[in-house]
């Protein structure tokens, strides 16, 4: 058991960490903040517990632990002070809402109720680029491929207009998401019906999914996306779209002749559409066929206030290695049904939704 | 020979919102853009700006000929960028319902179930409508110009009166306009030709409008609501006459052009006047061989035809030698 006499390296926000809250303080603790997107949350606790000495993760006494919102501790044995000497504070914002926290020093709240912590890493399928920032003062890693798939209901009685619909050409997939609604018809997709109504279920603009699937279809404007109302009927969603894949995954198992868009991983059991006649697979990704993937990549600042200190970069060193560990990505069915090895990629891109290019 | 004249009534006024006003954008908010369009490569080395000027309802519902000068902008960020001199300069003005404002009734006097408004240069020869979903684009479009510059930028950013943003910012209209066409790989609105990459398809917003939506700068530009073909019978709407002086001095009049008299050509009796016509509106001709007293007691004479955007003509008999036409629209 700490005591309160012991010193924290981590102070700021204690202040306004609110009556109902009483931190644990613990020697030595350096504490890393990451935000950005929740595509690779489970990724990030195993290789958490993989890296570090003592796995927990913070679930009595805080009071902002959310499904979005965790807080992580362990051990490292190359930093100083005793068990537990590493926080994670891991805040899943959206890999654009990260972006903007390093840029422009936004602050979120961890787990405990902490609300001064501005985020040192970012996780984020999204390059700075896509969403109208500068990379250039960030370090930047490519970790692992994200790969993207629009979806349908496996249930053929909800959806009687999208069976003949297994594929989405660019174009078509342009016209959906602008246009999607009561008024858009299947024939317009590869149907047959000109009198039905085909909807579109989308992510909100701070997701990964949203952006990157955007960029590699060249769509810039604003998403005609649903969800249901307390009927259970589809009307446009006031949000602009869902915070996750299994809300998306949702709704289009329950909206009549439904359409959405998620990361691979969250296509469960529903029917993934082909894309410009390729359907997705982790080969048709690596060889440059199947081209709705965007790189995930791990950002901090170089220098300044918000550059991260030496103890954060060797917690970051440390838990980056898991992530890329080439076993890990081959292996792990953790990661294998869900993403694409970075390091079995054939082809590259200069930049999100760019031209694929054959590496070899 | 007859003495022709025509009858026009001119109101000037003041709009509300006489200062820059911040931007909030929210659906039936009129976008001011001004974009460089002179220059033959893209993306433009100048920025686009743009103003969110308020309500497109400030402009709908007025007595034609009303005339009032659109105040709600600020020149200055406009000649940071080009300059004093506005040649060369063109002026975009757009605005659209909310999908989930189903009958915007307020907006004109028949039931509209979805609208959107822009600038486009006369003449129009077909009326002109988009298919629901085809709106929906049109929507997905301007409610993307107007949400992108809040949604990707900075707190500080979003107290933003305009936004400066150069032509590749995936928040300013070159970038959201340009999605969607074909060309070269990075520029999709743009295309190769010998080389040269060339601007294609945004001054037909994009390829989706059939006609060119840019004003320009000095110039008069008409200002379109086109609704959905879900609205029986097809038309479109002339709102008004927008007017940009080099200054940058923008003016709006109310109603369509007045019509103007091109010719007249009497063969026997028969005097045919010949005028210029705005699509969709009524028009006919009044007529009388005594000047004298107000117009509106002239009878009408020579039947009416609807204007398609082409020079027309109506045929009247007069027996005597002089008499005095007047060509009028309704509405």
């Amino acid at each position: 058991m700490k005591t309160s006499s012991l010193k924290k390296t981590f102070a700021v926000g204690l202040l306004v960490a609110g009556a109902a809250f009483t931190p644990q303080l613990h020697a030595q603790l350096t504490v890393v903040t990451f935000s950005g997107g929740n595509a690779s949350t489970s990724v990030l606790w195993d290789r958490f517990t993989n890296q570090f000495a003592s796995p927990v993760e913070i679930t009595t006494g805080v009071p902002n632990r959310s499904s979005t919102v965790h807080s992580y501790q362990g051990y490292l044995s190359s930093l100083p002070g005793s068990n537990p000497n590493v926080q994670i504070d891991f805040i899943q914002n959206g890999a654009v809402g990260g972006l903007q926290d390093i840029t422009y020093g936004n602050v979120e709240t961890n787990a405990q109720g902490i609300a001064t912590n501005v985020p040192v890493v970012v996780v984020s399928s999204t390059s700075p680029e896509a969403v109208g920032l500068s990379s250039s003062p960030f370090t930047e890693i490519k970790t692992l491929v994200a790969p993207y798939a629009f979806i349908k209901s496996p249930v053929a009685s909800l959806t009687p207009g999208l069976t003949l619909v297994t594929n989405l050409t660019q174009r078509q997939a342009l016209y959906l998401e602008g246009s999607a609604g009561p008024n858009f018809h299947s024939a317009y997709i590869g149907g047959t019906n000109t009198t039905d109504s085909i909807y579109f279920v989308g992510r909100n603009t701070a997701s990964a999914v949203r952006t990157e699937t955007d960029a590699n279809i060249y769509f810039t404007g604003t998403i005609a996306t649903y969800t249901t109302n307390a009927s259970g009927l589809p009307i446009l969603d006031p949000a602009g779209g869902q915070t996750g894949g299994s809300q998306i995954r949702v709704l289009v198992n329950s909206i009549t002749n439904a359409i959405g868009t998620v990361a691979v991983q969250d296509i469960k059991t529903n029917i993934a559409l082909a894309y410009e006649g390729v359907p997705y697979s982790v080969t048709n990704v690596e060889n440059g066929n199947y081209p709705l993937w965007g790189y995930e990549h791990w950002f901090w600042l170089k220098t300044g206030s918000g550059a991260p200190s030496s103890a954060q970069l060797t917690v970051i060193t440390n838990l980056l290695a898991g992530v890329t560990n080439v076993t890990f990505q081959t292996s792990n069915p953790l990661f294998t049904g869900s993403f694409v090895p970075y390091s079995g990629l054939n082809v590259s891109r200069p930049f999100d939704g760019g031209p694929i290019t054959w590496l070899h | 020979m007859k003495k022709l004249f025509q009858l026009s009534a001119l109101a000037l006024a003041l709009l509300p919102a006489a200062t820059t006003q911040a931007w909030t954008y929210k659906d039936g908010d009129v976008l001011l853009i001004f974009r460089e369009s002179a220059l033959p490569t893209y993306p433009s080395p100048f920025k686009n700006v743009e103003f969110d000027i308020g309500s497109v309802t400030n402009f709908l519902g007025k007595t034609n000929g009303y005339t009032a000068t659109v105040s709600g902008f600020s020149l200055s960020p406009v000649t940071t960028v080009y300059g004093s001199d506005l040649t060369g300069v063109s002026v975009i003005l757009v605005a659209t319902t909310s999908p989930t404002n189903a009958t915007p009734t307020s907006y004109f006097s028949a039931a509209l179930p979805q609208t959107f408004w822009f600038n486009g240069v006369e003449p129009y020869y077909t009326a002109y409508s988009v298919s629901p979903s085809g709106w929906q684009g049109f929507w997905s479009t301007i409610n993307s110009i107007g949400t992108r510059p809040l949604l990707y930028s900075s707190a500080s950013q979003q107290a933003a009166t305009s936004y400066s943003l150069a032509a590749t910012d995936i928040r300013s209209y070159d970038a959201i306009v340009a999605s969607g066409a074909s060309g070269v790989s990075g520029y999709p609105e743009a295309v190769a030709v010998n080389g040269v990459v060339t601007q294609d398809w945004l001054p037909e917003f994009g390829g989706a409008a059939p006609f060119n939506v840019e004003g320009v700068a000095p110039g008069s530009f008409g200002f379109l609501a086109v609704t959905t073909n879900a609205v029986s019978p097809v038309r479109d709407a002339y709102i008004g006459t927008f007017t940009i002086t080099s200054g940058g001095v923008l003016t709006f009049t109310a109603g369509p052009p007045q019509p103007r008299v091109t010719a007249i050509k009497r063969s026997g009796t028969n005097n045919t006047i010949s005028f210029s016509t705005t699509l969709s509106g009524s028009y006919g001709l009044v007529y009388t061989n005594a000047l004298g007293g107000s117009y509106t007691n002239w009878p009408s004479v020579g039947g009416t035809l609807v204007g398609d955007g082409n020079t027309n003509s109506l045929t009247h008999s007069a027996i005597g030698n002089a008499g005095f036409y007047g060509v009028v629209r309704t509405p």
